[in-house]
């Protein structure tokens, strides 16, 4: 029985479900911005407050007033966040334009990770929608509540935080508060709720097949993308870089170098890190003159770049202090003393750029000490995820245990790194915190993990580090001339030490790999793929790479006096180079491109094409698709509903379906049933109030003869009376075959004769 | 003090415990002649005889809600005679005063003692017409009689004779300087019907009869109060199995959640029971779904009030009840 009031419940329930799907939707956004920024713990209790009396003012205050309260909420969430951000206040007076150029900067992606305290932004931000929305759904004001807490959702998604789940989840919430909502207050029925089920599945279900919205603008779908990082051949400078999966190499020649030194090439540099993701923050400037080098001792680096593929990078040297050269758009430069520039850079552009680098010996750093000047503390180069395991911190004391120096430290953890993990581009990317799991789980990995564990593992013990992406130096063709391919494509560490600057670290091992590397080349020459090569590298062997740099990366010196490497710059020949790893998907044969590759690596790469963390398809189907399953196979089980084809196929198994014999009630029942689904299906169902009798008699009017009748007088007597007897039983069910063999006769000749 | 008429009153009031059931076919076949002898006097009227007597036989009170001279008062007389039991009408009125419906104690001069006068209520059939003219009072003596089985004058409960049937009736034209009966005391009776006009052919079927000498003048009992006891025994004994119940419950269930004022669990009972005496008639020994659907209507409606409506709203609740409540 389905009465109004009781479905209306049931709708009124899915639609508080649905509104809380909405809310965490969101909420589980802010929470994992605040976690990456640190501290999450007040979230939860704000959300919850802001919930109930949202709630609780429902039956209290009116709408106008709830409105106003909800603006007051935003209004004092942003003064709170702006009190608590340095300079922030400056800004409100000073700068009112820089917050609206801001606003609109956040929202065409600018993630909020990004801004210098997310956490407390977060903190600021919840309040407002959760209340507003609950409080409208307490008042039954559903399509109001979707939007209060819709806008919520919007604005995460359009600065490119809320990723493809969140936001499908919220959708869906939405649909379904406003619609069951709506069906609740106007008394639907249960066909109206198919409809409803049918058309949120398909919703979810289509969105998988559409481009994600806003929020995976920005993502890249090749690998790691960030500056050019992973993206060999792309080297696109994004603001973040999502640690990706199974990874393959570009062999196309992405830029030559003339430099008299072999250097890596620095494309982007990350502080924030998510657990997943890096991110760039802060905002970038206009590069406008010298940049102040390293505070250290340092040796100049002139390197002239000549662009092959498009790439929307500016590959330098660290740290770049000048820029010269037909880069057609203003290069910028971030807040970590980066360069970037925001339009592709086309094949034939050139620069000239002016790098400083360190050259501080091993016995300089170790007395470095740690007294790190203020615009390094306060650019949180020591940020960690709130949610970074203990474990992570647990394992890095033992490793370094009896240091007492920052440098001594990061080289322990470089050898460790080096030592426990084999080198591999075909892994799967893990879920949860990767260096966590790269420490502890992952046997094999590629730079990107390296370079992020090492991170980690330094930010552990308080030590300011930093994840880079670029390139290693290449194919050396002539003396100062260096041909990079997008295998050269490349992640690594830089560690700060007063005084000197920032030094890189290299945990990848290289030399494992190499011949993988020089394999891919050699085999993209033969199969005669476009760009492989330029003029000068056409017909070169692949041999190892002549590093005249000594000192200038700290680990390289160190690696001279390990003769357990066998490979290192300064062992002088490695074969191919040294470091690969990176991302690329393309395959090189396209010239033309303008805008990067990346839309071909998204074609290219299995791993990244469709979903949000482009986790190659794994044997056993994850949670996620069986969710999915789930949530279609809902979908389908409505559809089918709706479109009565579960009632076919269950009709025809009623018909015939007598199943085993058990007591006679039960034998009667059973043939009384399959009497109703043969009736059913000839005349009409009966109607939830006639007796048997009456039906029977309104048939009979319609040629029904008195075998039915006979029928449910037996099952009468089962039912209602004390019982009936085996003979009555089976002649009860002789009868009810009879009928359904007459009334299917086509059927019928093949079942029983 | 002596009772002046009736020392049987006392052994009358035998419980049906004692008495051996008839059979079920038994009991169909004395009912069913029953209700064709009324009849033979009532033109067009079957339903609502099959009422009257599944009232008597689930003993239960009936309230008739009509306009004068439709033949309630013939009805009941039929009902009586065919039964051979006894039968007082009593015309209510606003100056009607309780002792005039149970009786009263009189000082009789020659034994100097007091003794009791029987009123009108002793009697196995009572009609008592226009109900609702007697103030409360009044009406609240006859409640009493009606459910207790039996009448208290000046300390002394008397038992009433058994069967004992109350036929009342209503009118619903005049409601001026009326009484209308408390929802408290609808509730005590069973069933409420209406007889309504008879249409053209019943009339002249009717009129053909009365002509040259009315008909109830040539009634003859078809069986007798003791028969009727053994019958409404067998009624007790009808099964009703937990589908009933269920069925039951759930339509009561239904005009609670849908009107002011739902039906009573004392209507639930009286359902129930009245759709044993409607097997009977069958002659069934076990309840189906369809006689509770012939007992609700008449039995439902009246004790259920919707917020602000009429009377006739219960009855529209309870047919929605009939046609939404599934029979399992």
């Amino acid at each position: 029985m389905t009465t109004t009031s009781t479905s209306g419940g049931v709708y009124r329930a899915v639609a508080v479900g649905g509104l809380l799907a909405l809310t965490a939707s969101y909420v589980v956004v802010l929470h994992d911005l605040a976690t990456v920024v640190g501290d999450s713990g007040l979230l939860f209790p704000v959300v919850v407050a802001s919930l109930v009396s949202g709630v609780a003012l429902s039956r209290v205050v009116g709408e106008r007033t709830a409105v106003l309260l909800g603006a007051g909420l935003a209004a004092g969430g942003y003064a709170y966040y702006l009190v608590v951000t340095p300079g922030g206040l400056d800004v409100l007076i000073t700068a009112t334009d820089r917050i609206v150029s801001d606003a609109i900067a956040m929202l065409t992606g600018y993630s909020i990770l990004r801004m210098t305290k997310a956490h407390v932004w977060s903190l600021g931000f919840a309040p407002a929608p959760v209340f507003l929305s609950w409080f409208l759904l307490a008042r039954r004001r559903y399509v109001l509540s979707v939007t209060a807490g819709g806008i919520a959702l919007l604005v995460l998604v359009l600065t490119g935080d809320a990723g493809t789940i969140p936001t499908l989840v919220g959708v869906v919430g939405a649909v379904a508060v406003v619609g069951f909502g709506e069906l609740e207050r106007r008394g639907g029925t249960l066909i109206q709720a198919d409809v409803l089920i049918v058309l949120v599945v398909l919703m979810a279900v289509s969105s998988l097949w559409l481009p994600a919205v806003g929020g995976d603008g920005n993502k890249p779908l090749f690998l790691v993308p960030g500056g050019g990082g992973g993206a060999g051949g792309l080297a696109e400078s994004t603001d973040r870089m999502t640690i990706q999966g199974e990874t393959e190499l570009s062999t196309e020649v992405r830029f030559t170098v003339e430099s008299d030194r072999s250097e890596y090439w620095r494309v982007a540099t990350y502080d924030r890190f998510t657990g997943r993701e890096w991110i760039r923050s802060g905002t970038s400037a206009d590069l406008d003159g010298q940049l102040s080098g390293p505070p250290g001792e340092s040796v100049t680096v002139e390197q002239r770049v000549e662009v092959k593929t498009a790439m929307r990078a500016i590959p330098a040297a660290a740290e770049p202090v000048s820029l010269r050269g037909n880069a057609r758009s203003p290069a910028r430069v971030t807040a970590q003393g980066g360069l970037m520039t925001n339009s592709p850079l086309s094949p034939g552009d050139s620069y000239m750029v002016q790098s400083e680098v360190v050259t501080a010996s091993p016995g300089e750093l170790r007395n470095a000490g740690t007294d790190y000047p203020n615009r390094i503390s306060s650019r949180d180069y020591t940020q960690l995820p709130d949610d970074t395991p203990d474990r992570v911190g647990e394992r890095t004391s033992e490793i370094v245990e009896g240091l007492d120096n920052p440098y001594d430290k990061a080289i322990a953890i470089e050898r460790y790194l080096e030592r426990n993990n084999e080198y591999s581009l075909e892994i799967e990317r893990p879920d949860g915190n990767i260096a966590d799991k790269f420490l502890f789980e992952m046997d094999e990995g590629y730079c990107t993990y390296y370079a992020t564990t090492m991170t980690v593992m330094l930010r552990e013990e308080g030590i300011p580090a930093r994840m880079v992406t670029g390139y290693t130096p290449g194919q050396q063709v002539e003396d100062d001339t260096y041909v990079v391919r997008g295998v050269d494509a490349h992640a690594w560490v830089e560690v700060y030490f007063p005084d000197h600057g920032w030094v890189r670290f290299d945990p990848t091992p290289s030399a494992e790999r190499s011949d993988a590397e020089r394999d891919t080349v050699q085999e993209a020459r033969e199969n005669d793929a476009d760009g492989v090569d330029t003029e000068q590298s056409q017909g070169e062997p692949l041999r190892q790479t002549t590093t005249t740099d000594t000192p200038s990366t700290a680990s390289s010196i160190e690696r001279a006096n390990r003769s357990r490497y066998a490979v290192s710059p300064d062992s002088a020949r490695d074969e191919n180079l040294p470091q690969l790893g990176g991302i690329d998907g393309t395959t090189g044969n396209s010239v033309n491109r303008t805008d990067a590759s990346s839309s071909e690596s998204t074609t290219a790469d299995p791993s990244a094409s469709g979903d949000d963390d482009g986790s190659p398809v794994p044997e056993l189907p994850p949670p996620e698709t069986m969710a999915w399953s789930l949530f279609l196979g809902l979908g389908l089980v409505a559809g089918a509903h709706r479109t009565g084809l579960t009632e076919k196929a269950y009709g025809v198994v009623r018909l015939y379906w007598q199943g085993s014999r058990g007591t006679p009630e039960e034998d009667v029942e059973r043939a009384v049933e399959r009497l109703d689904a043969l009736l059913a299906d000839e005349y009409r169902p009966r109607r939830p109030g006639e007796t048997r009798r009456e039906y029977i008699d309104a048939l009979s009017l319609a040629g029904l003869d008195d075998r039915a009748e006979r029928v449910v007088r037996i099952h009468e007597r089962a039912r209602y009376a004390d019982g009936v007897q085996r003979d009555e039983a089976e002649t009860a069910i002789r009868l009810v075959d009879s009928l359904v063999r007459e009334r299917t006769r086509v059927v019928g000749k093949y079942v029983r004769s | 003090m002596t009772d002046a008429n009736g020392p049987e009153t006392t052994a009358q009031r035998n419980r049906e415990d004692d008495l051996d059931p008839l059979s079920v076919d038994d009991a169909a076949r004395a009912s069913n002649a029953v209700i064709d002898n009324v009849e033979e006097v009532i033109v067009g009227h079957h339903e609502e005889i099959e009422h009257v007597l599944t009232a008597v036989l689930a003993d239960g009170h009936v309230l008739v809600e009509d306009v004068p001279g439709v033949g309630k008062t013939m009805l009941a007389r039929a009902l009586s005679r065919s039964i051979d039991c006894s039968f007082n009408r009593v015309q209510f009125t606003p100056d009607l005063l309780p002792s005039d419906v149970t009786g009263v104690n009189v000082f009789n001069q020659k034994t100097r003692e007091f003794e009791f006068q029987r009123g009108p209520v002793f009697a196995n059939l009572v009609l008592t017409d226009e109900i609702n003219r007697a103030p409360p009072k009044t009406q609240s003596a006859l409640l009493e009689a009606m459910e207790e089985g039996q009448v208290t004058v000046d300390g002394k409960t008397r038992p009433l004779p058994d069967p004992f049937t109350v036929v009342a009736t209503q009118n619903t034209v005049e409601q001026n300087r009326t009484y209308e009966l408390p929802l408290a005391e609808v509730d005590r009776f069973m069933k409420k019907i209406n007889l309504g006009y008879p249409d053209h052919e019943e009339e002249t079927t009717m009129l053909d009869r009365v002509v040259g000498g009315h008909p109830i003048d040539d009634l003859s009992a078809v069986t007798d109060v003791q028969t009727v006891r053994r019958a409404r025994a067998t009624v007790s004994g009808v099964t009703v199995n937990g589908p009933i119940r269920e069925y039951g419950s759930r339509l009561a269930g239904y005009t609670r959640e849908n009107a002011a004022l739902g039906v009573s669990p004392r209507g639930t009972i009286a359902l129930l029971r009245a759709a044993q005496a409607r097997a009977v008639l069958g002659g069934r020994d076990y309840v189906i779904p369809d006689d509770v659907q012939a007992e609700a209507p008449s039995v439902l409606a009246h004790r259920v009030r919707t917020e602000g409506g009429s009377a006739r709203d219960g009855g529209r609740i309870v047919s929605e009840a009939l046609d939404n409540v599934s029979v399992e």
